[in-house]
Formats: C-alpha cells, sequence, structure tokens
C-alpha cells in the first residue's frame, strides 16, 4: 500500500518534534527520522517540509559554518512552533486512537467471522 | 603576496566550490539534479539554497560512507520533483518573466529611444508618436517577450524529460532542443498573415510588424541569456541581498567572483604567453599589469560616457529646435533616464567593482592569489 499519504499527514508534525529537542540541520534530521522508522523517506520529501515550516514561521533558520562543504542552515523552534506541536500532539493522539478503535474492533470480528 | 602552486578550492560562496568533494557517483547524481533544477521555472536565489543544501547533505552523507541512493530514493525523477515541491508561486512568476529581464530593459529602452528620435526631429509631437510607432514597437515587444519565455518554457519541459531517460544525457543536449524549439516558434510566427485591425479609438497595427519584432527580440534576447548564463549556476544578476549561502552581500559575491576569475585569467595569459614562446608573468608582473588595465578601464569608462552623453546632448539639443518645448522636456528627461539606466549596468556599476577590487588589494596589502583576501572583501563589504 502506498503510504504518501499517510507519510504527509504526520511529517511536518515528526519534523517539528525532532527540531524542538534542539537545534539541528537538515541530514541530521533526514537521520534521526530514518533511525525512527522512517524507512523510505529521502531528501526531496523532507527539503520542501522544512521550507514550508519556515515560511509558516513554526521553525527558524540561521546559517552557520558547516565542516564539510557550503554554510549550512541550522533550524529552531519558534514559540509559534511549540504552540503547533503541543496542537498537533494532541490531535494527532486524538485521532490514533480512534483509529485504533475502529481497526481493531474491525479485525476482532473478521477474526469471529473466519472462526 | 606569496606565489600560489597549490590548487586550492575557491571560494565563491556558491555550492559551485564544493563539486570536486564529491565522489564519482555522488557528482553524477549531483550534475544530473542541478541540471534538472535549472530546467525549472526557478528564482536563482531560491536555487542557490536549495543546491548549497543538498551539497552539504551530500557531503555529510558521502562522508559517512551511504549510497547515494540512500538520499535521493530509487526515482531521480521523483526526488527532483519533490526537492523543489514547495518554489513559491511568486518565485515561478519572477523566473518566468527573468528569463527576458534584462534583454528586456535594454531594448525597450535603445527601441524606445531608436523610434522615438525621427519622427519628433521631423515636428511630430510626441504624443502622436507614441500611438503611431510607439504601440507596434510595444505590442512586439511585449509579445517578444512572452514568446520567448514561453519557448524558454517548453524547451526546459522537453530536457527536463531527458535528463532521467537519456542514459548519456549531455549538457549541450539541452542547447540543441533550444535551437529546435525556437526555430519552430519562430518559424511559425510567419504564418501570421499581414493585416491592419481597425478598432476605434486603438491605433492602426500592421501585424506583419509585430512578428517581425517578436523574431529579433527572441534570437537577441535568447543569445544574450546563453551567453550571461555560461558558467552554469553563476549569474551576477541573482536577486536578493543574499546570495547562496544567506551570509553574503551582493557586491561581495561579485568580489569573490571575481577573485576567482582573476586567477583563471592569469592562467590564461601564461598559458597564451607559453605557446607563443614568451616567458610566464610572475604573479607580481601580472598584478603590476592587472593595475594599469584597472586604470586604462576606467578612463575609458569616462571617455566612452563622455563620447554618449555628446550624442545625447546632440540628439536633444536638434530635437530642441524642431519641437515643442514640452516635448524637448520630455525628451530630454527620457534620454536621460535612458543614458543612466544603459551606462550602469554596463559600464559604470562593472568599473566601480573593479576599482573597490583593486583598490582593496591596494589598502590591504594582499592580492587575490592570497587565500586570505576573501577575507579582506568580507570585512570591506557586508
Amino acid at each position: 500500500m502506498d503510504d504518501t499519504q499517510l507519510l504527509k499527514g504526520v511529517l511536518e508534525g515528526c519534523v517539528l518534534a525532532v527540531i524542538s529537542k534542539g537545534e539541528t540541520y537538515g541530514y541530521e534530521i533526514l537521520s534521526v527520522l530514518i533511525d525512527g522508522g522512517f524507512d523510505n523517506l529521502i531528501e526531496g520529501t523532507l527539503y520542501p517540509v522544512l521550507t514550508r515550516l519556515q515560511k509558516k514561521g513554526l521553525i527558524a533558520c540561521r546559517m552557520g559554518k558547516s565542516p564539510l562543504g557550503p554554510s549550512r542552515k541550522y533550524f529552531s523552534i519558534t514559540p509559534e512552533g511549540e504552540q503547533y506541536l503541543a496542537a498537533f500532539v494532541e490531535n494527532y493522539t486524538k485521532v490514533t486512537q480512534a483509529a485504533m478503535h475502529i481497526l481493531s474492533e474491525d479485525r476482532e470480528k473478521k477474526a469471529s467471522e473466519n472462526g | 603576496m606569496k606565489e600560489n602552486n597549490e590548487k586550492k578550492t575557491i571560494q565563491t560562496g556558491l555550492y559551485l566550490d564544493y563539486k570536486d568533494r564529491l565522489g564519482e557517483e555522488y557528482r553524477t547524481t549531483f550534475d544530473k539534479v542541478e541540471d534538472y533544477c535549472q530546467m525549472q521555472l526557478i528564482d536563482n536565489a531560491e536555487l542557490n539554497e536549495a543546491m548549497s543544501y543538498l551539497m552539504d547533505v551530500f557531503l555529510q552523507a558521502q562522508e559517512d560512507g551511504l549510497p547515494v541512493r540512500n538520499i535521493t530514493g530509487n526515482s531521480m525523477e521523483a526526488f527532483c520533483e519533490g526537492f523543489l515541491s514547495d518554489i513559491s508561486t511568486k518565485g515561478r512568476v519572477k523566473a518566468f518573466f527573468e528569463k527576458g529581464r534584462i534583454i528586456a530593459w535594454i531594448f525597450l529602452l535603445v527601441a524606445f529611444f531608436g523610434y522615438l528620435l525621427p519622427p519628433l526631429t521631423e515636428g511630430e509631437s510626441l504624443r502622436a508618436v507614441l500611438a503611431g510607432a510607439g504601440s507596434e514597437l510595444f505590442c512586439g515587444m511585449a509579445l517578444g517577450l512572452v514568446l520567448s519565455s514561453l519557448l524558454d518554457v517548453i524547451s526546459h519541459a522537453i530536457v527536463r524529460q531527458m535528463i532521467f531517460k537519456m542514459k548519456k544525457y549531455r549538457r549541450s543536449y539541452s542547447v540543441i532542443v533550444n535551437l529546435l524549439v525556437y526555430a519552430i516558434g519562430i518559424g511559425s510566427l510567419y504564418l501570421i498573415p499581414d493585416f491592419e485591425i481597425d478598432l476605434p479609438g486603438v491605433p492602426d497595427i500592421p501585424l506583419g510588424v509585430t512578428p517581425l519584432l517578436c523574431i529579433v527580440w527572441i534570437v537577441v534576447s535568447r543569445l544574450a541569456i546563453g551567453l550571461m548564463n555560461l558558467s552554469s549556476g553563476k549569474s551576477f544578476f541573482a536577486k536578493g541581498e543574499k546570495v547562496g549561502t544567506g551570509q553574503r552581500s551582493f557586491r561581495a559575491t561579485v568580489l569573490h567572483m571575481m577573485v576567482e576569475d582573476s586567477r583563471k585569467v592569469f592562467e590564461k595569459t601564461n598559458r597564451k604567453r607559453e605557446k607563443k614562446g614568451k616567458p610566464a608573468l610572475t604573479q607580481a608582473e601580472f598584478l603590476e599589469k592587472y593595475r594599469k588595465d584597472t586604470k586604462k578601464s576606467v578612463r575609458s569608462v569616462w571617455l566612452c560616457g563622455g563620447i554618449c552623453a555628446l550624442v545625447y546632448l546632440g540628439f536633444i539639443l536638434q530635437v530642441a529646435l524642431t519641437s515643442e518645448p514640452i516635448d524637448t522636456v520630455i525628451f530630454t528627461v527620457v534620454q536621460v533616464t535612458v543614458y543612466f539606466l544603459l551606462m550602469y549596468p554596463l559600464c559604470i556599476y562593472p568599473t566601480n567593482v573593479r576599482k573597490q577590487f583593486q583598490q582593496l588589494m591596494d589598502e590591504s596589502g594582499k592580492s587575490f592569489f592570497d587565500e586570505d583576501f576573501y577575507d579582506v572583501i568580507d570585512e570591506a563589504v557586508q
């Protein structure tokens, strides 16, 4: 099943959550997300999320020295970002609890029908 | 000033400086992504920002020993489409018009001057001229601007498909596609019949003139834009105060690029001298020659500017003798504006930059051969 749509819904919140832990940069965010279970996540998906969050004012950006290449963008969460993240976590928890409830009910029903 | 025999990374602040640090796999992928992104409607500043970000990610991933597919996934096309999916609409519209922006202004002003002059010297008023020749001209210029930008969009869409579908894609293929698309586009203009429109209140515009103006416009503007884009990725017309890395101003970036260009001129000069059997110039000799050339170019600009000013003054006097005072005033204001709008980007700005470059070398005791000259530039120009 193509999980692109599911990913779209949660990625912004997850990226914000990673940034809220401390100032970080693109490659590090990608590594944390992949280690956290987003196996198929690629930089082409992450970069537009970061630019969107920046445009919305949920994250701030500063240019810093990179040890390897051109200057690097370091991202940190803004107060608006903190509020957005808190609201996201609340809504996400509500939605997933409701979804799990329905899905697990459905699974139990099917299991009992199959006997 | 010390001789610099070692080839060091040139620091213009753009991602281009770091391409040599990428391994073969990463380099090939980065070049393809860059080619694809340049075939998108994207503002130069946004493009430089995106490519700098990607360069940093690639270098870090390479350092960690990851294959490039871990960063891009299996579909390069999907990666590129996703990577640039958040370009602002405003940025795209800006890029659409930026295609012919510089040439648009230069030709608009030169042609405005050329079309206005003969009727005004024959005694016609400015208003009458604009109602007649001016409307044909502007119609043609506007059509040409839109048409050349549209043809660019079409050719870029074709090239984007080629980049990932052809295993042996080369950058020169984009030139061939551009030429073909333009040939078809321009050729189809000849199918437009030559007739006059006759609407109340609208001046007669022989439409046969419009395609001709479009053709001239498209060909010349495309050539000029192509020349400006010769060094891939670099643009002296990158918008915004912060270019590429977000740290440096436009003037500082131009000066940084002059460091690299001056070193290249030094190498090229000595290669030519070697071919002719002449001894190579030392850095000190080249710097002395550079200083003399700077003085010469400043004098040439003054001379050229002075001659142009005299010519413009002659035209203004001619118009003053044959036209109404109000028309003379309007004509004078227009011509003075045209003069400075032409002279500033073509002569005044580059000469000022060159003078500043020489001044920084004189004051700091360093030259463009010294790596820490970049710091001198950054401290002086913020």
